[in-house]
């Protein structure tokens, strides 16, 4: 295994096309479009993507317009200026919107699509599940991320930290 | 003969062969050979110039080609046919519907000089391969005892020991199986389980003997306490029976959570080994087989198989401790009735062996016809669109209902058997009975036996019959899981790829590939390639181009050791690459196929394939380098995308490109592309193109292509047709020679003119 990193290394297989943050500036203007400045140059209405959005194995986050593809790809988007930061931060959260869980009350199934009654962190909310190997998906540390029948997401960041009836219906989905 | 350890090694396999010859040819010969002449090759041919059946000898010596002949009296020979070797200018077999025939060229007039049952193919093609050798290596100025000759070992497709002819390449002798060894093989399974098995056994036996407590018991009610009118001891033999049954019911319950867990740890076990087994076995063994045939095995053969082992053996063990126990027990309470109700018995034991027998071969039957309908599942659901193109829904119905019914008819003929079988059984068993209670009702009227010794002898009789006819349903699974363990067993016993096996390894490896007298048959006598001569340099990219079936597959296939050469071999960097560490080798290898096959995982997780620690900045940019990053960010969850089946659905271009991610990743020094644009859009195969060209540079590169266009970049061309290398060059040197590239080329040119039109 070890040879093969090693490996890969030497052939020069080396992400050279990130950008530092300190190369960039991110803002959004009055009508929520965001903004990018790298190196000098600007793009507008840009849509921020994270590489990893799940595993969050690296950072990274993927600038995309519409036209040109990938514009930049920035490498530490934790060094960003303060605004630039935020504004990331809230384009992203718009992005990757998602319902936290914070208590299952019911799972019931009617032929195969299990309908879930939870409470959020936005409030109770209703919901149904097809195909749960597909649409219910488990992360390492208890992590579920469930997609429901029209493509709205919803997530528990920790199965354990729930209370023992959401536990128990959430066992008898996965 | 020479001195070279090559040489010995020839001298020994020719040698070894030449000590297969019959005595009497051996006789024969010595009579018709000169002085300092010896045989160096033969082979048997049977049939004769008329198409009759015959005998015929084919020797070749160091001096002649000679055909032996037997007399009419079979005693002696005469000379069919001879040659002398400096008249002969070359030998070829040719293959033709089940015979085949050695044409020697003499004098450059071709001539027929055996015909052969296609059993003797190999035979007759080594013979081939000598003389051709002979008359090559004669050019070269070389004598008869200089020749050099490769030892071909091609795989036999007879059982070594009997003889039969093998299933499909299994390599294995289900016929020359020991049953008994199969059974010690599959015991060994329990071993490392043995406490819990031991226990599970000692706690079966142990209701065993609470089971046989209550007729003994009823004996003690009827004689001392009913008939006497015993009442303080009533209470007694009550609570004894109360306790025997409770404690039977409790151990009962115990030992079967125990014998599961042994069952389960067993079958967790097997699956685990076949399952390994099943990933290092040879791609002949996989070529050969249907995917259903082999799934099959891993799910249903090896349930049976964890049955038998975990219950099957307590089982056997527990009918014999009951039959021995019992019989003690009778034999002590009345000898006589005891020696009466023995009786049936040869019956019953002769009677389960028969059916044993055949419902064995009407087993094997079931398992073939069922699996055949597992493999037209396999074959049907994955096929559906062209099914459903060529409006044959109809016909695979039919098709399915055809077996199905074959199958039912199979099964119905098992049922019949047993029906008939363990009725039969019973009605003995019940015979016998009756038989007790018209003796023994006599012996208790003469004051010769009390009641209750006849209610309790009838009572364990009936607890005897019991095991003897487990016996019969036992033969009936034991000959399943027999069954079933042969075939698990064919897939442990198989000679799989020496994945493990160390071997050399070839510091900084620059991936100069030379292919010296290569041949290679899928099918005995049939060369999907022959006599393959090239080098390539490192890093050089070398285009295979030829029609379909010509070898190029097979070609890219031996460089990546799929599949062993028979004759001659590859060198990579001026190792032989047999000799090398098989599963370092292929790491040094990237392939890229037409349909790249994507596991069920992330899109990460496919690209990290071959190296799952692999740093998130390396699998960017390979994919970055296959053209694939773009569209995977643009995926909900980037990275993190599940593909396969159940996932996210990529088009074909982009499987492609994720797949050629995975090969950059691995940066291999050798690169095979077979068909990778074949299958996708001209935009897409630009894209692809592209990624390709990165990937290519500083590697030795096969591709594969129909399109010549995609092979523009190519250093040189190899051009195969009908299993032979015709050309080679770069595209300027084999236009300007006008031979089959030029050709195809201008096929090709002509195809675009029409498209366009």
């Amino acid at each position: 295994m070890n040879d093969d990193t090693t490996q890969s290394e030497a052939s020069g297989l080396r992400l050279d096309w990130g950008v530092a943050a300190d190369k960039m500036r991110v803002w959004e203007d009055e009508f929520r479009i965001l903004h990018l400045e790298v190196d000098g140059k600007t793009f507008d209405d840009i849509s921020p993507r994270k590489i990893f959005p799940l595993s969050s194995k690296a950072p990274y986050i993927s600038f995309m317009a519409d036209k040109e593809g990938e514009v930049a790809l920035l490498l530490n988007p934790e060094d960003l200026d303060s605004e630039s930061h935020a504004a990331l931060d809230f384009a992203l959260e718009r992005t990757y919107y998602r319902l936290i869980i914070t208590r299952v009350d019911s799972i019931g199934e009617i032929m195969g699509v299990s309908m879930w009654e939870v409470q959020t962190n936005q409030g109770y909310a209703k919901f149904e599940v097809v195909d749960r190997q597909r649409h219910i998906r488990p992360l390492p540390g208890g992590r579920l991320i469930i997609t429901d029948a029209d493509g709205n997401r919803f997530e528990i960041p920790s199965v354990q930290d729930l209370d023992e009836t959401s536990r128990r219906l959430i066992e008898s989905e996965t | 003969m020479g001195e070279g350890t090559q040489t010995s090694r020839d001298s020994e396999s020719i040698q070894s062969r030449l000590a297969e010859m019959p005595e009497d040819v051996r006789d024969w010969l010595g009579g018709v050979l000169t002085p300092g002449e010896h045989a160096a090759g033969f082979f048997y041919a049977d049939i004769l110039e008329s198409g009759a059946f015959g005998e015929r000898w084919n020797i070749l010596t160091n001096q002649r080609y000679l055909v032996l002949a037997p007399s009419t009296d079979s005693d002696t020979c005469e000379i069919g046919f001879e040659a002398p070797l400096e008249r002969v200018t070359g030998a070829k077999v040719r293959v033709f519907i089940g015979s085949g025939a050695l044409i020697l060229t003499l004098d450059s007039h071709a001539c027929e000089v055996a015909r052969f049952g296609l059993g003797s193919q190999h035979e007759v093609s080594d013979v081939c391969y000598y003389i051709n050798e002979v008359v090559k290596q004669r050019k070269e100025g070389k004598g008869f005892e200089e020749v050099v000759v490769p030892v071909t070992q091609r795989p036999s497709n007879r059982c070594s020991r009997c003889g039969r002819a093998l299933s499909r390449w299994s390599e294995v002798c289900t016929s020359c199986m020991d049953r008994r060894k199969i059974l010690i093989r599959l015991l060994v399974h329990l071993v490392p389980y043995r406490l819990m098995a031991i226990l599970s056994l000692f706690l079966t036996l142990l209701i065993t003997l609470l089971n046989l407590a209550p007729p003994l018991l009823n004996k003690v009610l009827i004689d001392d306490v009913i008939g006497p009118r015993n009442m303080p001891l009533l209470p007694v033999v009550v609570i004894a029976l109360i306790v025997t049954s409770v404690g039977a019911a409790l151990v009962s319950i115990f030992r079967t959570y125990i014998m599961q867990w042994v069952g389960q740890r067993v079958l967790l076990d097997m699956r685990t080994e076949l399952y390994e087994r099943l990933q290092i076995m040879r791609l002949r063994f996989y070529a050969q087989r249907e995917t259903g045939r082999i799934m099959s095995r891993v799910t249903s053969d090896l349930g049976r198989l964890q049955f038998f082992v975990a219950e099957g053996v307590q089982e056997i063990l527990v009918n014999l401790a009951t039959m021995v126990l019992i019989a003690a027990i009778l034999l002590m309470m009345n000898w006589k009735l005891f020696l009466l109700a023995l009786a049936p018995t040869p019956i019953i034991v002769i009677s389960t062996l028969v059916f044993g027998h055949r419902i064995h071969l009407i087993f094997h039957r079931i398992w073939r016809r069922s699996s055949g309908l597992t493999a037209i599942l396999a074959d049907t659901i994955p096929g559906i669109r062209v099914v459903k193109a060529f409006a044959q829904e109809r016909r695979e119905t039919t098709k399915f209902r055809q077996r199905s019914e074959q199958l039912f008819h199979e099964e119905m003929r098992a049922a019949k058997l047993s029906s008939g079988f363990f009725p039969m059984l019973r009605l003995q068993s019940t015979l016998g009975s009756i038989l007790i209670f018209s003796v023994g009702g006599y012996m208790v009227m003469n004051d010769k036996a009390t009641v209750g010794t006849l209610v309790a002898f009838v009572s364990y009789l009936w607890r005897f019959y019991q095991p003897v006819q487990q016996f019969g349903r036992m033969s009936h699974w034991l000959q399943r899981c027999l069954t079933s363990a042969e075939r698990v067993f064919e897939i442990l016993d198989a000679d799989p790829e020496p994945i493990y096996n160390p071997g050399e390894r070839i510091d900084s490896m620059q991936g100069r590939i030379e292919f010296r007298n290569v041949r290679f048959s899928y099918e005995p006598g049939k060369y999907a390639l022959d006599d393959i001569n090239f080098t390539t340099e490192p890093g050089e990219m070398i285009g295979l181009v030829g029609p379909s079936g010509a070898g190029k597959s097979t070609l890219v296939h031996l460089i990546a050791r799929f599949y062993d050469v028979e004759e001659g071999g590859i060198w990579i960097d001026g190792h032989n690459v047999c000799g090398l560490d098989l599963q370092w080798f292929r790491q040094q290898i990237g392939v890229v196929l037409q349909e790249p096959y994507l596991f069920r995982g992330t899109i990460w997780e496919n690209i990290a394939y071959a190296d799952p620690d692999a740093d998130p900045d390396v699998i960017l940019a390979s994919a970055q380098a296959a053209n694939a990053h773009e569209f995977i960010v643009n995926l909900p969850d980037g990275y993190d995308t599940m593909i396969g089946e159940r996932g996210q659905t990529l088009s074909g271009g982009e499987r492609q490109r994720i797949s050629i991610a995975r090969a950059v990743l691995r940066d291999p020094k050798i690169l095979i592309l077979d068909e990778a644009t074949a299958s996708v859009d001209t935009e897409t195969e630009s894209k692809i193109q592209i990624a390709l060209e990165r990937l290519v540079q500083n590697r030795t590169t096969f591709a594969i292509a129909h399109r010549l266009s995609t092979l523009r970049n190519a250093s040189r061309l190899v051009v195969l047709e009908k299993s032979k290398l015709i050309e080679i060059g770069t595209h300027d040197e084999l236009l300007e020679k006008d031979g089959l590239y030029a050709k195809l080329c201008r096929m090709q040119a002509e195809l675009s003119k029409t498209k366009a039109w």
